[in-house]
């Protein structure tokens, strides 16, 4: 009985032991006994003065934990058990080293454990290393003495310090009448101090702020500043007198007994040709003889380049509409443009540099590879990124081309356009003013326009494969790349503009970016920025197409802006850290060239190098006088296309209120006349202070230098017979020089010309 | 009857060309940025603006900023900003 009980308690035993091997199969459970995988790298460098070490990570199929385990500085650390996260308990100091070994290296075994209990260790060593710590030291005065009336303070401050500096005001009884540049550390008063008017805490004409400098560590300095505001007697007389709106008939001109130079400024209000007004007048009283003044034709200036290529120019004057889509014979070319945010540095791709005007077919392309991407720029106008495409004909060093770009060239283009920071650059300068570049709304109002990738390209690449390094065209932007290729087949589909890859490597010996020809392209960058800004801001979204002279002014006026930000002779041609007219005899900038077609219309456009220059002249004329940075803004923010817009600028101005166009041409000759004078910034005639004048926008001074048009070679064009006078367009007279007592003057004109005598000592 | 079949393709071209002919009153302006500027004309009844695709045929690079009278064809269809309407100024008034 009991073997038989046995049998059957060892048979049901066994029974329930096979049934435990798991169903229908009969398998069993492997245990994990695989440790986990350590992927983080063994050894790390870190800045001293932050607690964030790395964040270890191993893989297993399992959840891993992870925890600290051993080493000599295991103290010094914690552990997220489940991130990973590895941080200091307390930031090391580079200089107090608390590592076992005293030598900045700090060893900690880290170890991650599965959810089976494998466990992996892995030692780490962390190597602090040491990051600048001492603070920008300045190097620049702290008392400064400005006259009163002027904004413009000083552009010398100035401090020393490993990387780049920005400068803010951070105190001081009168700091709220300040402005400084954060960038360049130009200073400037806000508003425009009066001496009668005490307006400093102290109420002794001497205004007191705290300057800092701070550097990219956060170092910072500060320094206690002075700006002691000088009286200016403004009972002296002035030097010049304006006698306006002469009227047919005669005029008698009391000079008195200091000899005078006497010139006779003629606009014409018309939209054609004056007829050619007559004037005559007694001989001159002074014993001096009179001097005749007449053109020279001959300008010895390096010529500025036209932004214009011929076969650009040809495909506006010749146009058939390019969208033909009806055509059945037409041949679509349709290039693969890869989609945005996609350039990989040294990826080789096709533009497409010219079109069939008639079809917008891309009739020559070039092959260029991708030399820089500059991406996660942070700007004022959102992150950015720059691509840098350079034409491979024109790179490296024994390229087909009379200068080779190198990639030293490439990154100097790069940063000047774009780069960490904000107010530091072109990009930044340039936007500041005019807003953004490109956004969603332009396709969200036009579909066939290029959706926003808040990327900007720049293609370097020899414009007309004329491998001139004397001149032609240096650089252009085409609103032919904003489409789709559905709408024009030769659209790049970028946002983008083309600068000569050969003027651009066009060095004086060895090659640097501050050479003339470089920095002049870098130029060009701003003034074709502002092209692409203008087509988006103006042209779609306030579909407003903008008459050329405006658009090439304010293009020429933003060159101006960014002058001495780039460090650039500018379209002045004076030394950008001079903020007086500079010195006579200079061949430099576009006024040479103004000064010998000083009579042209100023609103007419026939892509000539003195069309450039004209406009150059007459936006130099608003920028000093009607608001800096700000009248050029209002004169894209509207939807005039015409002078209105200009208009619509320079009357939001106390100083232009009720103001004409034709008013304004007319100040502008009489300006020009008085650019030898520095005591014209009490009225509207100031082209010249014999310093800088400074605007203010944001974080950023603009800073825009006297103009003296008699300091150029060949001088202004003041004739001594009369003409027609083009319409809008100004006429200078010489009456006579060294002239005293009574001048009579008599002259029969059109009703549409206005005539002012300008009185000279 | 060959002949007859010319003559009534080109009266029928030139009845096509008629119906696109447009009567446009307005300044002369070139217009756009360098170097890619046209010479347009922008009707003062509609401020629609319009490239001229043959400027040097009335000599209008010199009407600059004038009001002027133009008979004219129309050639194609604007296509989006900067990119007018073109056409063809076959009468200056």
């Amino acid at each position: 009985m009991q073997l038989k009980l046995l049998s059957t308690v060892l048979f049901v035993g066994m029974m329930i032991l096979a049934g435990c091997g798991g169903g229908g199969g009969g398998s069993t459970t492997t245990p994990d006994t695989t440790a986990p995988i350590f992927t983080t790298s063994d050894s790390v460098l870190i800045p001293e003065n932050q607690i964030d070490v790395i964040t270890a990570h191993a893989t297993d199929t399992s959840a891993v934990t992870y925890s600290i385990s051993g080493g000599d500085d295991q103290s010094k650390f914690f552990i997220n058990s489940s991130s990973g996260d590895l941080i200091f308990n307390i930031a090391p100091d580079f200089e107090n080293p608390t590592d076992v070994g005293t030598n900045n290296v700090y060893e900690v075994t880290v170890a991650a454990t599965d959810t089976s209990s494998n466990q992996t260790q892995q030692m780490i060593s962390i190597t602090v290393t040491d990051i600048d710590e001492a603070p920008p030291v300045f190097t620049s005065n702290d008392a400064y003495v400005t006259p009163e009336n002027k904004r413009y303070i000083s552009s010398e401050i100035n401090a020393q310090g490993i990387s780049e500096i920005l400068y803010s005001i951070s105190g001081g009884d009168d700091s709220s009448k300040f402005a400084i540049d954060s960038y360049d550390a130009t200073l400037m008063f806000k508003g425009f101090p009066d001496y009668d008017i005490v307006g400093d805490f102290d109420e002794d004409n001497i205004y007191q702020a705290t300057i800092t400098a701070t550097d990219t560590q956060t170092n910072n300095a500060s320094q206690d500043i002075t700006v002691t505001l000088t009286d200016v007697d403004e009972s002296i007389p002035k030097t010049y007198e304006v006698v306006s709106n002469l009227s047919n008939g005669v005029t008698t001109l009391n000079l008195g007994s200091t000899p005078k130079d006497v010139y006779l400024l003629f606009t014409n209000k018309d939209t054609v040709n004056s007829s050619t007004p007559i004037v005559t007048h007694n001989k001159f009283v002074s014993t001096q003889s009179q001097k005749e003044y007449t053109s020279q034709p001959q300008i010895e200036s390096i010529p500025k380049i036209l932004h214009a290529p011929d076969y650009v120019q040809e495909f506006n004057s010749n146009s058939r509409n390019i969208f033909v889509k009806t055509d059945k014979n037409l041949q679509l070319k349709v290039l693969e443009i890869p989609d945005k945010n996609q350039d990989i540095l040294g990826e080789v791709k096709s533009f497409c540099v010219d079109i069939n005007q008639n079809t917008g077919n891309c009739i020559q392309s070039t092959t260029a590879t991708s030399k820089k991407v500059v991406s996660s720029i942070v700007t004022n106008q959102g992150v950015k990124t720059l691509n840098v495409w350079v034409s491979n004909n024109s790179f490296g060093v024994g390229c087909s081309k009379t200068r080779c770009i190198t990639q030293d060239m490439v990154d100097e283009l790069a940063n000047s356009f774009l780069h960490n920071g904000l107010n530091n650059d072109i990009y930044d300068w340039v936007t500041n003013v005019y807003g953004e570049e490109w956004t969603s709304a332009a396709n969200a109002k036009y579909s066939n326009l290029i959706t926003e990738s808040n990327e900007i390209t720049i293609l370097l690449t020899d414009i007309d494969e004329d491998n001139s390094a004397n001149g032609g065209v240096v650089g252009f932007f085409w609103s032919k790349d904003n489409f789709k290729t559905s709408s024009i087949p030769g659209s790049n589909e970028r946002v983008m503009f083309y600068i000569d890859s050969v003027m651009f490597a066009n060095g004086d010996n060895t090659w640097d970016i501050d050479d003339f020809w470089p920095k002049e392209l870098i130029s060009t960058l701003s003034h074709e920025f502002q092209h692409m800004i203008h087509y988006y801001q103006k042209s779609i979204l306030l579909d407003t197409g903008t008459r050329t002279w405006i658009n090439e002014m304010l293009s020429e006026s933003t060159e101006d802006l960014v002058a001495t930000k780039i460090r650039h002779i500018g379209p002045r041609g004076v030394d950008y850290t001079d903020g007086s007219a500079g010195d006579p005899g200079n061949t430099y900038g576009r006024y040479p060239l103004f000064n010998v077609n000083n009579t042209l219309s100023l609103t007419s456009w026939n892509n000539q190098l003195e069309d450039y220059s004209k406009v150059n002249a007459f936006g130099a004329y608003l920028i000093r006088n009607y608001g800096g940075e700000k009248v050029l803004h209002d004169i894209m923010y509207n939807s005039f296309d015409d002078e209105q817009a200009v208009m619509y600028a320079v009357n939001k101005t106390i100083q232009g209120t009720g103001k004409t166009f034709d008013d304004l041409i007319h100040e502008w000759g009489v300006s020009v006349l008085l650019s030898d004078h520095i005591d014209t910034q009490r009225n509207q005639y100031s082209y010249n202070t014999n310093d800088f004048t400074a605007s203010l926008k944001g974080q950023t001074i603009y800073k825009m230098g006297s103009i003296n048009f008699f300091n150029y070679s060949p001088e202004p064009s003041i004739e001594t017979l009369m003409n027609t006078i083009a319409p809008q367009g100004n006429y200078y007279y010489l009456v006579g020089k060294g002239l005293t007592g009574d001048t009579n003057i008599t002259i029969t004109k059109d009703a549409n010309v206005v005539v002012s005598a300008v009185i000279k000592e | 009857m060959k002949k007859i079949l010319i003559a009534l393709t080109l009266l029928g071209f030139i009845g096509c060309a008629q119906d696109n002919v447009m009567e446009l009153e307005g300044r002369v302006a070139v217009k756009g940025s360098s170097p890619h500027t046209y010479l347009s004309i922008k009707d003062s009844k509609s401020q629609k603006s319009y490239k001229i695709q043959n400027p040097v045929k009335f000599d209008l690079m010199k009407k600059q900023n004038q009001t002027v009278k133009v008979k004219a064809v129309l050639i194609k269809e604007a296509i989006g900003p900067g990119f007018p309407a073109v056409i063809e100024v076959v009468e200056v008034k």
